[in-house]
This record gives structure tokens, C-alpha cells and sequence, in this order.
């Protein structure tokens, strides 16, 4: 487990160096992951299908806010579509503008679900949105995941029905009319997607009860739960419907995305860093260039807290429960908790000294480049920070062992 | 020397006005019930338009029925229907949004009041500043003479 810490805080440390880079190389992935997924389903406008303009707009749509992502996206999409058959891309346009102006408009910051969703499922690992999401988000996630299974879905009927264009119709008003009435009845007739929304969105709800529940490792029951919820309802969905999955598979995919959301949680508080702020300011004497690192914090529930520790050594061992006694009436009210616990917590040894100091939620590093109106250095210029520096406050010694340890405030139990 | 305090304060405002500030200032310009008002009117227009392409959907679905029995049917009726569901569905819809938004405007002004009283003391810190620089200036002025 240790090792696993050691890894943690080296990708903490990393990650605090290069963390604009990182968080644009993950939704560069998945964006590319997404736009790669319309090109194999709809290569029909081979212009837009070139694996340059493919890695363009996806390196263009990282840049962008996720609303506007995709929106590119769509557009990419309903172009393809387009140039093999126009019914079907005005079909999407519809079914992607009603989804926008009922569900989609109320939730502008969870657009990356409707995407993950479709990519994922894609790669076999469908289940890591749903537990994910209720591990870490909110109930109103449950509308864009339910949106991103309708895109899902409604991809794979329009993929199914490429062939039909305008033009194969001219003439045979009837048979459009069957074609077109055969295409809303596979995409709104579809029980197999209802049931993927019932699932998904059960498995959202009950691990985002279950995770706020107060109890000792309520985030690993919930993701466990979550799992089980998954596939029970997958199964007794399959026993009725053409799930388009088999029984391995499901079982399979919801153990792979379960592991994930472990792994994810695990390295939470490094991805969490993706909240690092570099500001610019000044005031009548200084340019400031600050550089904010969130305070990591552990939550409370695998802490175990000591009450007490003896304050000061006795020989003789006799004396040492009643010693213990003493120090517990004294000092009863204040709790240590051991600091190997809190390893990710970052304590700037070398204080203003160094440029370097933290409140409650920040720690703050200023740039050494800081200069004053002038151009010269300002008296106080800093040196450039090392930002992890974990280091004990207290050290105090009980039946042998030497204990880190710090004082658990407010805040912290809060957390 | 540089002012942790007065530093960390400035840190903090900053930050608050690179990401939920714009918004929050953005909402401050108008009162309550005109902002929740607004969103209601943006969602009329949402509900009403995703109305209009479904009842487009169900038309073109239906069309064969409708052809064949357009001299049949009973339009006022039909319209009855589809008007209560559009209002079923608006007044749903303005619900969620009336107090959606208004929680979010709420909050809004808190994280804008702290904003403000956090100005108010970088303000104060600034002003205790420029008194112990003036105090520091005159003590060399009184020194040369």
C-alpha cells in the first residue's frame, strides 16, 4: 500500500508541474476518442474523414469549453451523416436539438457524460460514467448520462440506416413513409435503451446516497453497490429484452468499470489538483505572479483517531498507566491523529522565508520572476518552490513508537 | 516586504473573479425576480420549440392516419390535447426552472457578499498600509531635522 502512496505523491508532484498540459491531454483523448468513433461509424464525406482534419478538430475542441466541444462535434457528426443521406442527418439534427432545448440546456457543465458515455461503450467499459459520476458528482448528472445512451443508440439506428437517402425515395411516397416510421420506431420503441437508462441512472442515485452515507468506507460500498445494481438490472433486462450484450460480457465490463472507479477515487486527490490557480496581480508596489496549490485533504472516514499520547517519558513502567491517566484528563479535548495517515498533507517547512506560505485552502508560491514596477527584483524575492514538502509539526513518542502527529481541527472533520 | 495577508486576500479575489465572478457579477446586475424571470422566458422558448420538432415527429409518424382521415377528424379536440400536454410539460418545466435559478441566484450572492466583504478588508489592510507608510515618512522627515 505504501508503494501505492509513494506513486500517488510522485504523480501529485508531476501533475502539479505540468497540470495544464495533463488535463488538456485528457480531454484531448477522449475528445479524439469521440471524433475517431464518427469517423469509423460515418466515413461517408472523405474530405472530413482525413486522419489530419480528424486530430485537428480534436485538438481544437480540447481548447474549447465542452459545451462548445460539442457542439463541434454534433456538427462533425451531422456533416458526415450528410453527405450519405440527408434524412438521416436532419433526423439527428432534430433528435440532438430536442435533447438540447428539454435536457441538455440545464446542465451545460456535464457535457463531457453525453460524449463518455457513447466512447465508452464503444471500448467495453460502459459502466465507469454511472459509478463515477455518482461517486463523485451530483443527481442531475443522471440527465446527461440518459442523454449520451439516447446519442448511444440513436448512432447505431442511424448507422443502420445510412443507405436511405432523399433520392432513393423520390418517387415512392410510400415506402419513405414506412422507412421513415421504421426509423422512429427503432430509436423510441427501444426497451433495451430504457432499461440502460433505468440502470444507469439507479446505479447514479444509490451511489450518491450510499457514498454521503456517515460510515467507514461509504465510497467503496457505493461504487460496490453500484455494481451489483448494474448488473442485476442488465440481467433481469436481458431475461426480457435483446440487451445487444451477453451475460460474460456484462458481468465483465461492470467489474473492469468498477476497478476503474477505484482507481480513479484512489488518485482523486491528484486529478483534484486540476483546481492548481495561476494568478496575475499587483498593487502599488508589486506585480504578483502567484501560483494557488490546493491544500490536499483526506476524508475522515479510514482515519482512526488517538485521543491522547504521554507528553513526556517515564522509566518506569508501573507508573505508566497512571501517567497516561493523567494526561488524559489534561489534555482530553484535544486529538491527535497520526500524520503517516495524512501522507498527502503538504506542509511548507521553510515558511514566508522562502516566499512560501498557506492559509486553510491554499498553499501559496510566488513566482521568483516577481518584479517591481521598475523591473528590479522586490526586497522579498522568492525562491522557487519545491510545493511537497511533506514534514511533521510534533513528534511524540508512546510505548516505543514515534508518532507524527498534528493537531485535527474543524475544517478537517468537515472534509 | 510583501504582505502575506494582504497577498493571500488578493490571491483569493483573483481567483474568485477569474471562474464563479464573471458569473456572479454578470447575475448581480439584475434583481431576483427579473433573473429567474428571464430564465423562465428562456425556457418557454426552449419547451416550446423541443414541442413544435416532437409534434413535427409525431405528424410526419402519423401522416398516412391524418391524410386518410383529414376530413374526419376532430381538430378542436386533437388541439385540446396537444395544448394540455404543451402546458403540463410548460408548467413542469417552469417549475424545476423557477427554483433551480432561484437557488442558484441565492447562492450567487452569497459567494458575491463574501466577495465584497473580503474587498472591504483588502481595503482596510491597504489604507493601514499607507498610514504606517505616511508615519514612516514623517519619522524621516522629523530624523533630517
Amino acid at each position: 500500500m505504501m508503494v501505492l502512496f509513494e506513486i500517488r505523491a510522485k504523480l501529485t508532484a508531476i501533475y502539479q508541474k505540468y497540470d495544464f498540459i495533463f488535463r488538456f491531454a485528457v480531454k484531448f483523448v477522449l475528445v479524439l476518442m469521440g471524433f475517431m468513433m464518427i469517423r469509423n461509424d460515418f466515413s461517408a464525406n472523405a474530405a472530413l474523414s482525413k486522419t489530419v482534419i480528424v486530430i485537428g478538430m480534436a485538438a481544437f475542441g480540447s481548447i474549447l469549453p465542452f459545451s462548445l466541444t460539442l457542439l463541434l462535434m454534433l456538427a462533425y457528426l451531422v456533416l458526415q451523416i450528410l453527405s450519405a443521406s440527408s434524412l438521416m442527418a436532419i433526423t439527428v439534427f432534430i433528435f440532438c436539438l430536442i435533447m438540447y432545448c428539454f435536457f441538455l440546456r440545464f446542465t451545460p457543465k456535464q457535457g463531457a457524460a453525453v460524449v463518455a458515455v457513447p466512447v465508452l461503450r464503444s471500448i467495453g467499459i460502459p459502466y465507469a460514467v454511472p459509478l463515477t459520476l455518482g461517486g463523485f458528482g451530483d443527481l442531475f448528472s443522471i440527465i446527461p448520462t440518459c442523454c449520451g445512451i439516447f446519442l448511444y443508440y440513436m448512432l447505431a439506428v442511424v448507422k443502420d440506416n445510412l443507405t436511405i437517402t432523399i433520392d432513393s425515395l423520390k418517387g415512392n411516397t410510400d415506402a419513405a413513409f414506412d422507412i421513415y416510421m421504421n426509423v422512429i420506431n427503432q430509436l423510441i420503441k427501444n426497451p433495451a435503451m430504457y432499461v440502460t437508462m433505468l440502470a444507469y441512472a439507479l446505479c447514479i442515485t444509490v451511489v450518491y446516497f450510499v457514498r454521503r452515507m456517515k460510515m467507514d468506507y461509504s465510497f467503496e460500498i457505493s461504487i460496490a453497490v453500484g455494481t451489483v445494481i448494474l448488473v442485476i438490472v442488465n440481467l433481469i433486462g436481458g431475461l426480457k429484452y435483446d440487451m445487444g450484450s451477453t451475460l460474460v460480457a456484462v458481468i465483465f465490463g461492470a467489474l473492469i468499470s468498477g476497478l476503474i472507479t477505484f482507481v480513479v477515487q484512489f488518485f482523486y486527490r491528484v486529478l483534484n489538483y486540476a483546481a492548481t490557480e495561476n494568478v496575475q496581480f499587483e498593487d502599488d508596489d508589486y506585480y504578483y505572479y502567484v501560483k494557488a496549490v490546493p491544500k490536499l485533504r483526506v476524508s475522515n472516514a479510514k482515519k482512526p483517531v488517538r485521543k491522547v499520547v504521554t507528553l513526556h517519558a517515564r522509566d518506569e513502567d508501573d507508573d505508566e498507566d497512571e501517567l497516561e491517566d493523567e494526561v488524559m484528563d489534561a489534555v482530553s479535548d484535544i486529538v491527535f491523529r497520526e500524520e503517516k495517515e495524512r501522507s498527502s498533507t503538504v506542509v511548507i517547512s521553510e515558511g514566508a522565508d522562502d516566499g512560501l506560505f498557506e492559509d486553510d485552502d491554499y498553499e501559496e508560491e510566488q513566482d521568483p520572476l516577481a518584479q517591481t514596477k521598475n523591473g528590479e527584483k522586490p526586497a522579498a524575492a522568492v525562491t522557487p518552490a519545491e510545493p511537497v514538502v511533506p514534514s511533521a509539526k510534533t513528534t511524540v513518542t508512546k510505548d516505543g513508537k514515534v508518532l507524527n502527529v498534528i493537531f485535527e481541527d474543524d475544517e478537517d472533520e468537515d472534509e | 516586504m510583501i504582505d502575506e495577508k494582504k497577498t493571500r486576500l488578493m490571491t483569493k479575489l483573483t481567483i474568485y473573479a477569474k471562474h464563479d465572478g464573471k458569473e456572479d457579477i454578470d447575475m448581480a446586475r439584475y434583481y431576483k425576480a427579473d433573473y429567474v424571470r428571464l430564465e423562465v422566458i428562456k425556457t418557454i422558448l426552449g419547451v416550446t420549440l423541443g414541442s413544435v420538432l416532437i409534434l413535427a415527429i409525431i405528424a410526419i409518424y402519423y401522416s398516412e392516419f391524418l391524410l386518410d382521415n383529414a376530413l374526419f377528424m376532430n381538430y378542436k379536440a386533437l388541439g385540446k390535447v396537444i395544448l394540455g400536454y404543451y402546458l403540463a410539460l410548460l408548467t413542469i418545466y417552469i417549475g424545476i426552472t423557477v427554483i433551480a435559478y432561484s437557488i442558484k441566484y441565492t447562492k450567487s450572492r452569497e459567494r458575491l457578499s463574501k466577495f465584497y466583504r473580503s474587498l472591504g478588508k483588502l481595503k482596510k489592510l491597504e489604507e493601514k498600509e499607507q498610514r504606517l507608510r505616511e508615519i514612516e515618512e514623517e519619522e524621516r522627515e522629523d530624523m533630517e531635522e
